[in-house]
Formats: structure tokens, C-alpha cells, sequence
């Protein structure tokens, strides 16, 4: 085990588990040049974004050698209030940067990767689109909007399933400013794809499929975008939105890692 | 709130801890037991609560997550029950640790009170008060409400194979399954020689009976 209970923070009560990996680990790894995984959490809703998920996914990661950090922002989870007077949305971004500041100091080279689930995208998007440190951002079920290609393909579905495969609507859509306005979601994807930052998105099934049912819904929902390359999309029909079932987490686990030492 | 691990180092325990923000009241220090699976982000939440308005008032407070849920290491397997008992054991002798002398309170949320009651009816350590905030009082109601909420949300997706062992995406072993099954509060209560435990149905309550002088 070598995961450690860290706090940091420019008021020192952001709390965060840092996971490393073993010895055996790193050295299969073999890569000095593999970022860091950075996952802020701020929902405490399991189904909107599972607190186990991150612990799941930092310990498959330690197991192919990748460092991570899981912490919660300020005024959720086992992290203190936010400082007076800042904004929802400033705070959670402040937060961000304390963690990338706290990690590099040990190493100012080191490179991140930012993982955020469903609301928590607003945040680590700003943070990647200024901050050099950031090699890539993997959002999970991040913003999605729907087109005519969605429609016909929910039709269809509607039709072969006589009903009994609607999707499921007992939860919500993905929240957070960019999941309100497609215009500025393709302007931040474009930002960060001209500073070269990897992005990887991934969408799920379940309550998702009310908004997103295929992967290739993700270039038609939004304007023509110049990527190089440097996105990925992946989209999980068969996982529900909160992925409960081990099987699905462990395809995103796997989905993920997969995407970071590439 | 200081957060740190403790225990075995191959399955360490995370834990949180609040130590008296003003002089420390005559009192017992607390432990705090949140539930399991898919209850364990909540309760942690609620006791994140309780745990301040403690130590406001001056108490030692330590709330952990059993091993395999939350932040503690491990995963589910074989024996999961057993363990989670010795885990309050192991706790109470952390926070012994960290509080000094002046005794223990343990308060447990569901499934956390459940177990908490379990572990003090065999552990013999001297406790000075049990809560048991909205307990789990028959660990049987407790797995047939978890696979009736598993089958709402997962049946139609996923059908349950025959001895499948996940329930909401939590590994519930079958002897895990039939230990919880078979632990029934009340007759845990009357078999136990410890304090008599409080039950609690509001944060408020719970504070107040871990208050009382």
C-alpha cells in the first residue's frame, strides 16, 4: 500500500489521498515522462460522481506505475470550507492550481493530466486551458448536446425495443456552465487543442444516453473543431451513468490508463 | 481535520481526525462508524457534521472508513465481516491513542451502528456510550432492501446472474451476505454486557446524547 493522506491548499484544508505507485510498478512502467493524475471530486452523490470510482481508478493506475491524486475541493468531502468571498466557480478553480502547485514542487517539470467527472469539467477546463503544466483532461461524462443524429438513432432504438429499451431518465443531465452552451464548450476544446493539450472524453449509457448515444455524436454536436489529433472520444452504451456495475468501472479504469501511457 | 491512515500498513484504515477546537470538554472522546456500500458517502457526509460540532464543543473525534470502502485499502473478499469488526477495534485503540486518558463514546450510522454494537459485544474494551444513529436493527431487511434496490436499477440493464455477488456494484461475498443476514441488533444489545446504547434519529439527537454529561 503507498497511498498517503496529504493536505495542502493556500489555507491548508484541502485534503487529498496521494497514491504512488510500487517500486515493481514504476520500474514495468519504465517512463519518468508519465503525467500525474489529478482528480478533484466535488459531488457527494454517488450516482453524479462515485467517490469509489476515484479510489478504484488511482490504485489501477499505481498498478501500471502512474501517480495520481484524488482530493476533494474546498467546502465538499473531507476538505475545509472555501475561503470567504470567493465564487463557487473561482474557488474550485483556486483549488485546482493549490493541488498542481502543491505536486510540483518536488518536480517544477512534472506534467498532469486532470480527470474530471460531469460538473467538476468546468473547473479543470479553465485550469488546462492556462496553466503549462497540463499535458491532458479526460472528462466523464462531460456536456453533450443533441442533433439529428441522436434523434434518428433514439427513434430507432425506441422502435426495436418497442419501449422496453428507453433510456433511463431517473437521473440528471451533466451540470456546469459548459454543459449549458455548446458554443463555449467548442471554443474551450479548440483552446486547449491549439496548447496541445490531450483530451480524452468519455460518455456512458444510462441517464447519458438522454443527451449522448454515440461516439460520433461528439463531433457532429459541435463546430468544426481543429483537434490534430489530440482528442479522443469512447463511449461506454452499456455502463449506466454512475458506472455501478465493477465490470464497467473497469473497462473506464482500464479505457483511461490506457489513454495516459500511450 | 487531520486526515491520515493507520493500521495494518498492507490494509491501512484512512481516518479523520478532529481534535478539540477549544479546551477540551470532561468528556469522552468519539468514534465515529459511517455505513458501508452505497450509504457510505452520505453517512461519511453526515458524520463529517457531527464531527465538527464535536470537536467544537472540545471532544476528540475520530471517524474512519471500514476496510474496502471509502479511502481505506483493501477490497472485498472472504472474511469481509470479521474484519470489519476488528476494524473498530483497531480504531478504538487509535483514538485512545490520540485522545489520552478521559474514555470513548461510539456512535455508528446503519450499517456502521450495526456493526459498531457487534464489535463492542466482543471486543471487551471499555466504552462509555454507544449511539446508534438510524441503525440497521436486522442485517437480513438490510440485504433484501440492498438487492431490491439493486434489481430496480440494475435488473433491467443487467440481470443478475445466478450467485452473483455484486449488489449496486459493491462485492457482497456470500459469507459476507450471510453474516449480515444473521445479525440482528437487538439480540446483539442484550447479549452485550457494555453501556447501554442510544438510539438516535437526527443529527441533533446524536449530538445530544454524545454531549450528555
Amino acid at each position: 500500500m503507498s497511498e498517503r493522506a496529504v493536505q495542502f491548499g493556500r489555507t491548508g484544508t484541502l485534503a487529498g489521498v496521494l497514491a504512488t505507485p510500487t517500486a515493481t510498478a514504476a520500474a514495468t512502467a519504465a517512463d519518468d515522462a508519465l503525467p500525474l493524475l489529478v482528480m478533484p471530486r466535488s459531488a457527494l452523490l454517488q450516482d453524479a460522481a462515485p467517490r469509489r470510482l476515484t479510489v478504484e481508478l488511482a490504485r489501477a493506475a499505481r498498478e501500471r506505475g502512474l501517480q495520481s491524486l484524488r482530493f476533494d475541493l474546498g467546502g465538499c468531502g473531507d476538505s475545509g470550507e472555501r475561503p470567504a468571498g470567493e465564487t463557487d466557480d473561482a474557488a474550485a478553480v483556486n483549488d485546482v492550481c493549490d493541488a498542481l502547485d502543491f505536486l510540483a514542487r518536488p518536480d517544477p517539470q512534472r506534467r498532469f493530466v486532470l480527470l474530471g467527472v460531469n460538473a467538476d469539467l468546468d473547473a479543470i477546463v479553465r485550469v488546462a486551458a492556462e496553466d503549462e503544466r497540463v499535458a491532458g483532461l479526460v472528462s466523464i461524462n462531460g456536456p453533450a448536446f443533441r442533433t439529428g443524429g441522436y434523434w434518428l438513432r433514439r427513434c430507432a432504438r425506441a422502435l426495436v425495443f418497442s419501449g422496453s429499451g428507453r433510456p433511463d431518465d431517473s437521473e440528471g443531465r451533466a451540470a456546469g456552465r459548459l454543459a449549458r452552451d455548446r458554443h463555449a464548450f467548442a471554443a474551450a476544446i479548440q483552446v486547449l487543442a491549439d496548447r496541445g493539450v490531450r483530451m480524452l472524453h468519455v460518455y456512458s449509457g444510462g441517464a447519458t444516453a438522454r443527451e449522448f448515444n454515440h461516439a460520433r455524436q461528439f463531433w457532429s454536436m459541435l463546430p468544426p473543431l481543429r483537434t490534430n489529433g489530440r482528442l479522443a472520444v469512447a463511449h461506454l452504451p452499456g455502463a449506466d451513468r454512475g458506472f455501478t456495475c465493477r465490470e464497467d468501472r473497469g473497462q473506464l479504469y482500464d479505457l483511461c490508463i490506457e489513454w495516459m501511457t500511450r | 481535520m487531520t486526515p491520515f491512515f493507520f493500521g495494518d500498513p498492507k490494509r491501512p484504515l484512512y481516518a479523520r481526525y478532529h481534535a478539540p477546537r477549544v479546551a477540551a470538554a470532561p468528556g469522552p472522546a468519539v468514534l465515529l462508524c459511517p455505513s458501508i456500500a452505497h450509504e457510505h458517502a452520505g453517512s461519511s457526509a453526515a458524520l463529517s457534521v457531527l464531527a465538527r460540532r464535536l470537536a467544537a464543543n472540545g471532544r476528540h473525534v475520530l471517524c474512519f472508513d471500514f476496510s474496502a470502502t471509502g479511502e481505506s485499502a483493501g477490497d472485498i473478499g472472504r472474511g469481509q465481516f470479521l474484519r470489519w469488526l476488528r476494524d473498530v477495534d483497531l480504531a478504538l485503540e487509535e483514538l485512545a491513542g490520540l485522545a489520552g486518558t478521559g474514555g470513548i463514546a461510539v456512535a455508528g450510522v446503519r450499517v456502521g451502528a450495526l456493526l459498531a454494537a457487534t464489535a463492542l459485544a466482543t471486543v471487551h474494551r471499555a466504552v462509555h456510550r454507544l449511539v446508534l444513529w438510524d441503525p440497521v436493527e436486522r442485517g437480513a431487511e438490510f440485504m433484501a432492501a440492498l438487492e431490491a434496490q439493486h434489481r430496480r436499477q440494475l435488473g433491467r440493464r443487467r440481470p443478475a446472474p445466478a450467485g452473483h455477488e455484486d449488489l449496486l456494484g459493491y462485492r457482497f461475498p456470500a459469507d459476507l451476505r450471510r453474516n449480515l443476514a444473521f445479525t440482528d441488533l437487538r439480540e446483539v444489545l442484550a447479549s452485550a454486557a457494555g453501556p447501554a446504547a442510544v438510539i438516535a434519529r437526527s443529527l441533533d439527537a446524536a449530538a445530544a446524547a454524545l454531549e450528555a454529561p
